[in-house]
């Protein structure tokens, strides 16, 4: 074959690079498009293989045809339209195995290996096939040994491309990184095109071709061309840029969708109309309402059974306000059975749309609740145990000189009858006028024999402190009565200083050996809504623990009684008592922790370290008072206790004041 | 006349008391102390008989007063008459009282309380057993495990686990408890074999009790010129007694005490076995000699017999007062008043029916008690049912099972 029969062809090297800028894109673009692929799952992976394949087809094909473009014959040349769709179609499946083969969760060398095998013969089948839609005045045959090596080159590439693609698909390495990856595999792709193009020899024929169905490419459709492609490849780029962005974005939703869910509280959000937006896993159990059921619904007709008039609307009232709100014991009814909650209502103003929401917290606290009833009333049966031995002496006390009174009385009595009887005999004998010396002497007789004198001085202090005693036996009845309030769990009007008194009475024998107790009653205290079994109790703790603190300081050699004052005073705001000791007062060292629940500086058997924690317990939280002491070692301790008078929360400032 | 002295911190209290016992005021002479300083100081003014005193007074308490008096004015009989029944303060009261009384108190327990309290007095203080007592020469020494039971006993904090610890360190009194505990006497319904369990069921209070009736019975082993059958005669007697009298009616809270009074009542007679036989020989001549009783020997040779002298020698020991007085009674149990069944009738009873079953092993049905011991059950008001204890009696000394 005479070489100078061959039609010798030049390459426009702006066009070869151009195919090489359009290769190191389209590489680009594979790479997102597999991390997409991989990242992705059920349809959207199908649709991101779906669309990615043609858009990464094309820039293959869009490669590889600006490389014929640059490819420059001395004859015409015309393109048959329906073999270059089918080149294209080529590119498109081989783009399609490559990034099915890529895009799986494990990448393995022999999947690999047979999509490069599937990829490379579909780009060599793309390159010769768009090869054969060339119509021009020439045969072309190939080299055999550069059309095989461009046909290995095309798999071998196809294989390092593919693992590149598989290792760097990754989306947490840097766009830096992925763009020298595409540098590479775009430098490395032409080559097999070139080689191709290397293996092609045209011998001119003379006769013109057949030109139906073909074109000339002109520039124009050659730009087309590549600003569709370009524009194809940078959809796909942007594309995945926006899905990664929110496919990240909907990641930190779902985490933060299941850690709401996780919250072993019940989260309920509510929009400014009160419906619900939110009900997690929780809420679901608390209520025995899935979130399906009642998102978009309004609290009070979710189908929680709310057994708090207006409990739902007392939620919505709180939205204007700023901060949160805690609710106790709010009763639903759930299976039959009451159950209480306890809630947290929080506003929270939305940026978007200026409205305000609520974020609604909390537990279901019906077994809680249960425990610290019991708890206080252990603590309570505890004190009134203790209380029981000093009650009994205290009844004893006065029953054994009633008894003995009444003893003597009865002896008196029969004293004076005797007496009475000499008397009467006297008395008739006046009558009769026979008054004899003899009578007379017998009435004085009798009279000494029984020493009327001394019962005389002894029989009305006898009546009199028999009388005192069944008072004070019938004080303490009635203090002990109500000091244990039975049957009153809800708050009610209670005349503080009554109950102080009664308290102080009840508790006599715990601070009478060691103490006097002087009160000051401010009359004109109001009525404060109390709890007051639960009052009393607080009252009792710290009297009992006043009594014991002067105990220690007589322990250690004050002979002395100590002094317990306890006053009240009525303040614009609230109620004050103040209960103050003469006793050891309060090491500084245990000052903080004397609220603590068991926290305890008495012998073991005395005291379980409940008193205080109850008192605060009580006053704080039950009535929204306040509580705290002043103390100076040596000197004693006061403990001062505020009640609000409408039964709300005292605010900050009094509570400190 | 009897100076008694009476204390507490409520004036009405004594008000009350002086009120009440002014029926009294020719036998006692009746003084008043408000509060533990002031009864302190006219115990140093002036000695009492008796001083009765309340447990919860602010100053110096009940316990303290007692205490220091018992130190000081050892002769002086002390008895609680307090508000609290408290087993705790009751239990803390046990060494330093010979009587607790619980208020409300209604006055012939109290004037009875006082009179048997004085009646011991005057027995135990007389010259002529102090003199019988002084010949008796130096007691033997209780075992240093009855001593260190003793203390824990009267400490509230000893646990029962301490208790069964200490009578299981001394080998000889733990079977030796256990066998009391397991015999007759309490009429357990299964066999008690730890002494934790002996303690739990029994208590601390009658473990000591029970340590005390076999320390005293290994301390006074007799002279050699007592005869060993003598000595096992005197053993079985008590026994026998204790086993009878657990099975009489007396309250199931005293039952305790009254074992233990039954099976120490002839204490003194060992006593005088191991210290002065030449002076029990001289007593059982007279008694055989006249036909008498011993105890009616020993009376007319001492002008008092071995029934106060055991009872003096337990007090010292620390048995309980009411165990102490049952001994010292229990040949003339009418010298102290009695509110029903008590322990003082029960170890009489007992030790009566024992006697019998000693002399009359085959049966006793029908056997004629004396004339003074009949006046005694008739007073007691136990005399109607004596031939049905009889028949227990009878029945309690068939059983061989008796812990000997």
């Amino acid at each position: 074959m005479n070489g100078s029969s061959l039609i010798s062809g030049t390459h426009d090297y702006r066009l070869v690079a151009l195919s090489v800028a359009i290769a190191i894109f389209a590489s680009y673009a594979a790479l997102d498009l597999a991390g997409r692929v991989a990242a992705s799952r059920g349809r959207t992976r199908l649709a991101w293989l779906l669309g990615g394949a043609p858009a990464m087809g094309s820039g293959i094909w869009a490669m590889h045809y600006t490389g014929m473009l640059a490819y420059r014959l001395s004859i015409p040349v015309y393109y048959h339209l329906p073999t270059v769709a089918l080149s294209l179609m080529a590119a498109v499946l081989a783009s399609l195995a490559g990034l099915y083969a890529v895009s799986c969760e494990r990448v393995t060398p022999l999947r690999v290996a047979v999509g490069s095998l599937l990829m490379g013969s579909g780009i060599a089948t793309m390159h010769y096939t768009g090869m054969g839609a060339m119509r021009l005045a020439a045969m072309h045959h190939y080299d055999r040994g550069l059309w095989i090596l461009s046909v290995v080159l095309a798999i071998v590439i196809s294989f390092a491309g593919l693992l590149f693609i598989s290792y760097f698909r990754s989306e947490d390495h840097g766009w830096m990184l992925k763009l020298a990856t595409a540098v590479v595999m775009g430098l490395a792709i032409p080559v097999t095109h070139y080689t191709g193009m290397a293996a092609v020899r045209f011998m001119p024929t003379g006769i013109a071709p057949d030109l139906s169905w073909s074109v000339d490419i002109s520039a124009v459709a050659s730009t087309t061309i590549l600003i569709v492609t370009f524009v194809m490849l940078g959809v796909v780029v942007i594309t995945a840029l926006a899905d990664r962005r929110f496919s990240a974005q909907r990641s930190i939703l779902d985490s933060a969708e299941v850690f709401i869910n996780a919250v072993p509280s019940i989260l309920i959000g509510l929009d400014h109309d009160s419906r619900i937006t939110r009900w997690n896993t929780t809420a679901a159990g608390a209520f025995g309402l899935s979130g399906a059921e009642v998102v978009g619904k309004r609290l009070a007709d979710c189908g929680v059974r709310w057994l708090q008039p207006g409990m739902p609307d007392e939620i919505r009232s709180w939205c204007s306000e700023r901060n949160s709100r805690r609710c106790d014991q709010i009763p639903f009814e759930m299976n039959g059975e009451t159950r209480l909650l306890g809630l947290t209502i929080t506003s929270v103003h939305m940026v978007a749309d200026h409205l305000t929401q609520l974020l609604v917290i909390g537990s279901d606290v019906t077994e809680r609740r249960a425990l610290e009833v019991q708890l206080l009333q252990a603590q309570k049966l505890e004190s009134i145990g203790q209380l029981a031995a000093g009650i009994a002496h205290e009844i004893n006390t006065p029953t054994q000189y009633i008894g003995d009174n009444v003893e003597f009385l009865k002896s008196a009595f029969q004293d004076l009858k005797s007496v009475l009887a000499k008397y009467g005999l006297l008395s008739a004998g006046s009558q009769s006028n026979s008054v004899s010396g003899e009578r007379a002497q017998e009435v004085s007789a009798a009279a000494e024999q029984v020493d009327v004198a001394y019962l005389l001085e002894e029989i009305p202090k006898a009546i009199e402190q028999t009388l005192e005693g069944v008072r004070g036996v019938a004080t303490l009845v009635g203090a002990m009565k109500e000091f244990s309030h039975p049957g009153a769990k809800e708050k009610t009007l209670l005349d503080l200083n009554h109950a102080i008194e009664s308290t102080i009475t009840v508790a006599r024998n715990e601070w009478k050996y060691v103490a006097e107790v002087e009160t000051d009653y401010d009359s004109s205290l109001p009525m404060v809504s109390c709890l007051p079994g639960e009052f009393n109790q607080v009252i009792l703790n710290l009297i009992v623990n006043a009594a014991h603190a002067i105990a220690e300081v007589e322990g250690k050699g004050g002979a002395k009684k100590g002094k317990i004052k306890v006053q009240t005073q009525n303040y614009q705001e609230w109620a004050e008592i103040r209960i103050q000791d003469t006793g050891s007062g309060i090491p500084a060292k245990v000052r903080a922790r004397i609220f603590d629940p068991f926290f305890t500086t008495k012998e073991i058997g005395r005291g379980t370290g409940q008193g205080l924690a109850i008192a605060r317990a009580v006053v704080v939280d039950k009535h929204g008072g306040s509580i705290h002491f002043e103390t100076e070692e040596g000197k004693g301790t006061t403990f001062i206790i505020r009640l609000p008078h409408d039964g709300k929360t005292l605010t900050a400032k009094a509570a400190s004041a | 006349m009897k100076r008694i002295l009476f204390v507490d911190d409520e004036s009405k209290i004594l008000d009350g008391i002086r009120r009440m016992l002014h029926a009294d005021r020719k036998r006692w002479d009746l003084q008043f102390a408000i509060g533990g300083e002031a009864a302190l100081r006219a115990c140093e003014e002036a000695s009492f008989d008796v001083v009765i005193s309340d447990m919860r007074m602010p100053g110096m308490d009940g316990a303290t007063l007692l205490t220091h008096i018992r130190d000081r004015f050892p002769s002086t009989a002390r008895i609680v008459l307090s508000g609290y029944s408290e087993a705790a303060l009751a239990k803390r009261v046990v060494p330093m009282a010979h009587r607790y009384l619980a208020k409300p108190c209604d006055a012939s327990t109290l004037q009875s309380t006082i009179e048997s309290v004085c009646t011991l007095q005057d027995l135990l203080c007389a010259p002529e057993l102090r003199k019988i007592v002084g010949t008796v020469g130096e007691l033997p020494s209780l075992s240093r495990t009855y001593m260190s039971l003793t203390q824990a006993v009267q400490d509230p904090s000893t646990s029962i686990g301490q208790v069964a610890d200490i009578v299981g360190q001394d080998v000889a009194m733990s079977a030796k408890v256990l066998q009391l505990v397991n015999g007759a006497f309490f009429g357990l319904p299964q066999k008690l074999t730890n002494l934790q369990n002996a303690v739990g069921y029994l208590g601390m209070e009658s473990i000591r009790n029970l340590a005390l009736a076999s320390e005293a019975f290994r301390v006074f082993q007799p002279d050699s010129r007592v005869s060993q059958t003598e000595y096992e005669s005197i053993q079985r007697h008590a026994q026998r007694t204790a086993a009878i009298a657990a099975a009489l009616p007396v309250d199931a809270k005293t039952r305790d005490v009254t074992v233990v009074a039954a099976l120490l009542h002839d204490i003194g007679t060992l006593i005088l076995a191991s210290k002065v036989p030449d002076k029990l020989c001289a007593a059982r001549a007279i008694a055989s000699e006249r036909g008498c009783k011993c105890f009616e020997a020993e009376q007319e040779l001492w002008g008092t017999s071995h029934a106060e002298i055991g009872a003096y020698l337990l007090g010292l020991w620390g048995i309980p007062n009411p165990a102490v007085e049952a001994i010292a009674h229990h040949h003339h149990p009418t010298r102290i008043p009695h509110s029903g069944f008590d322990i003082t009738v029960a170890v009489y009873v007992a030790a009566l029916l024992a006697d019998e079953l000693d002399l009359h092993p085959q049966g006793t049905k029908g056997h004629e008690i004396d004339e003074s011991d009949r006046a005694c059950l008739e007073k007691l008001g136990v005399l109607s049912q004596f031939d049905d204890f009889r028949e227990l009696a009878v029945q309690i000394g068939a059983k061989r099972d008796l812990p000997v």
